[in-house]
């Protein structure tokens, strides 16, 4: 397997004061679906529009399948892209919006209609020819986008914001959707969201993206349970933080001095952090209220002050004796409110941050505290 | 069960249509009426202005639709309102496309509005008059030409040509070409475009599948404006065509003569023509999708 795409170091200004893309790379591996993942405002769009060739950059450069994207534009390259708001062309009836880029490619009409009616088959829109968008609901409406972009078979599908416009019932079954398209046509997709829901769940690469940056690669499980900064661990699930630095450190396992005590937690890195300021993270889900035989690497006894229903379970919050939050999530059980009980965790769920973002300019308090 | 028959009764059942009755009266009275009457008129034997329904013949048709002189008329009037609406389309469309996509700012936009509308302010005759300073024998153009060495003489064939008249109904007629389409542009959701191009449209078929086709609807509502008010004029041409023979103008100086039913069956013709032109366009296009979603 090759590599679809490829970006080096690409660096993207709006104007003199807006830095959009601040030398990011990444490698795609052919038939990969990639999620890039990221705030409102990070930069994600704006890379999705470099890739697919409707925006320049300033410097770096794109490589779809091992060809330099430099100076070619948008309708040379093998991509289609399905935007936020589907765009469809509203004055062509469905059967016209999907044949656009065989047309485009001067097909002849007799292959056309043979591949609109399958195109169509695929994304659950058979007989559907006739109508126009205008007559189409939002879920329509973007299957009609999808069927559009995957008939011209491209080597990447770029699918900016798909599931933000379409109800959470619907998101589910749209995922699903995706995955077994993206299976069924085996070529790369790249798509973007903002929120951590579906980034998880779907990607079988995720991307994280901050403030122009890319802040982590790897597969959903990697960067949930081994987040490299503090704001991938934020952005991508609950997590309790705490400041510390390190007082002794044994390749990836280290000690830290907080304001919990001393704790143990890995450091996914391997970097030199004795004596360094980092933060120390904890999932609540990696928490138990520990019963009498439990044994676990960290404990600390903290007063259980209200909990939160969510179904198959609940959020409980902790107050410890340094007037520090912990937040458990954990199987309805019954506890007592005003009761103190021990929290236990082990060393590998102990996240071990040393900064708090790949954006510059961040201090790791900052990111703690606040915003 | 009694029926209401109170005032307030009646009018509250009937409101909308007593909502919609002095516009149909004004309609009735000032469009149709008229129109009805010339119509009337042109099957009308003699020289009244009354109609008299004992005296009716297609005589005014024959004798119109058996001059060559009137083929000539309105192969001249067809063409120069038609070539007027054309040009006045060339120059509208490039303005409304920058408005549209070049001007970003939204602020700017309406000041290149209003600066484009300040010149309607002052009557069309005044604003053609204008055109004597520029064309005229010791107008700008002549000053440039002969000063440029270009010419000896100043050339006073600028002025009453059917050049002229095209130039002044493009110049008078522009806006209403321009703002049609500015509409339909500015409704055109650049993603579109993105999308387009992705898909592997040139910028070049990009615009003529896209931005050209969405904008078409404008097109034809300006298309319709221009050629309706240019191929009825009867004014612009007697002032600057020079001795040019218009539609507009044929009937004109009937009506001058107290030729009525005459200039009637020529109106007729007039209005024939029109709705003909307009049948086969809103065959082209729907223009309620001018208005889509």
């Amino acid at each position: 397997m090759g590599t679809a795409l490829k970006v080096e170091e690409l660096v993207k200004w709006y104007g003199k004061e807006v830095l959009a893309l601040d030398k990011v790379s990444f490698d795609v591996e052919e038939g990969d679906f990639v999620v890039i993942m990221g705030p409102s405002g990070c930069g994600k769009s704006t890379l999705l529009k470099c890739i697919t060739g409707i925006l320049p950059w300033n410097e770096g450069d794109i490589y779809i399948r091992e060809k330099s994207m430099k100076g070619v534009p948008a309708y040379k390259r093998d991509i289609a892209l399905m935007p936020e708001r589907y765009a469809l062309f509203p004055h062509m009836r469905v059967f016209d919006n999907v044949a656009f880029g065989l047309r485009m490619r001067r097909e002849r009409e007799s292959e056309i209609k043979k591949k609109v009616g399958d195109a169509l088959k695929m994304v659950g829109l058979e007989g559907f020819e006739k109508r126009w968008p205008g007559e189409l609901s939002g879920g329509q409406r973007q299957r009609v986008s999808i069927a559009r972009a995957i008939i011209v078979n491209p080597a990447i599908l770029l699918l900016d914001e798909p599931l933000s416009h379409v109800d959470y019932r619907l998101q589910r079954k749209m995922m699903d959707d995706f995955r077994d398209l993206q299976k069924e046509l085996g070529n790369t997709w790249i798509l973007t969201t903002h929120v951590q829901e579906h980034g998880l769940s779907m990607a079988r690469t995720l991307v994280v993206m901050s403030n122009a940056v890319i802040e982590q690669i790897g597969t959903s499980g990697e960067i949930y349970n081994n987040p490299k900064t503090v704001f991938t661990a934020r952005f991508v699930g609950d997590i309790n933080l705490i400041n510390g630095y390190v007082v002794s450190q044994k390749k990836r396992d280290c000690v830290v001095k907080t304001e919990l005590g001393e704790l143990v937690g890995t450091y996914p890195g391997d970097a030199d952090l004795k004596e360094q300021k980092i933060a120390y993270g904890v999932r609540p889900d990696k928490i138990q209220i520990m019963k009498d035989s439990d044994a676990f690497d960290n404990t600390i006894k903290a007063e259980l002050i209200s909990y939160y229903f969510f179904g198959e379970v609940i959020e409980y919050l902790f107050m410890t004796k340094g007037n520090i939050e912990l937040k458990v999530r954990a199987e309805p059980a019954i506890y007592e409110k005003g009761k103190t009980y021990t929290l236990g965790w082990n060393a590998e769920h102990g996240n071990i941050m040393d900064k708090p973002s790949m954006a510059k300019g961040v201090k790791i308090e900052d990111i703690i505290y606040g915003r | 069960m009694p029926q209401k028959t109170s005032l307030k009764g009646f009018l509250s059942r009937n409101s909308v249509y007593l909502m919609i009755l002095p516009p149909l009266v004004i309609a009735v009275l000032f469009m149709l009426a008229p129109t009805v009457s010339v119509l009337l008129l042109s099957f009308n034997k003699g020289a009244g202005v009354t109609f008299d329904p004992t005296r009716l013949t297609f005589e005014n048709f024959f004798a119109i639709l058996t001059r060559p002189t009137t083929y000539i008329v309105l192969r001249d009037t067809l063409g120069m309102s038609l070539l007027a609406t054309f040009m006045t389309f060339m120059v509208a469309f490039p303005v409304s496309y920058f408005l549209a996509f070049k001007v970003e700012n939204f602020r700017l936009q309406n000041v290149i509005t209003f600066l484009l509308v300040i010149p309607y302010w002052v009557d069309w005759s005044i604003r053609s008059i204008s055109w004597l300073s520029i064309l005229g024998r010791e107008g700008i153009v002549n000053y440039l030409l002969l000063s440029l060495g270009l010419t000896q003489t100043p050339i006073a064939e600028l002025l009453f040509t059917r050049w002229t008249l095209l130039i002044i109904w493009i110049q008078t007629n522009v806006l209403f070409m321009l703002f049609p389409i500015y509409l339909a542009l500015s409704r055109v959701d650049p993603e579109l475009l993105d999308v387009a191009q992705s898909l592997g449209a040139t910028p070049s078929r990009s615009f003529y599948h896209v931005t050209f086709k969405l904008a078409l609807p404008g097109v034809i509502v300006g298309f319709m404006f221009v050629f309706v008010s240019t191929i009825g004029d009867y004014v612009t041409p007697s002032l600057w065509a020079g001795g040019l023979q218009m539609l507009g103008k044929t009937v004109q100086s009937y009506a001058w003569l107290f030729q009525w039913p005459i200039a009637s069956a020529y109106g007729v013709l007039l209005l024939a023509v029109t709705m003909a032109i307009i049948y086969v366009l809103l065959r082209v296009v729907n223009i309620k999708k001018v208005f889509y979603e």
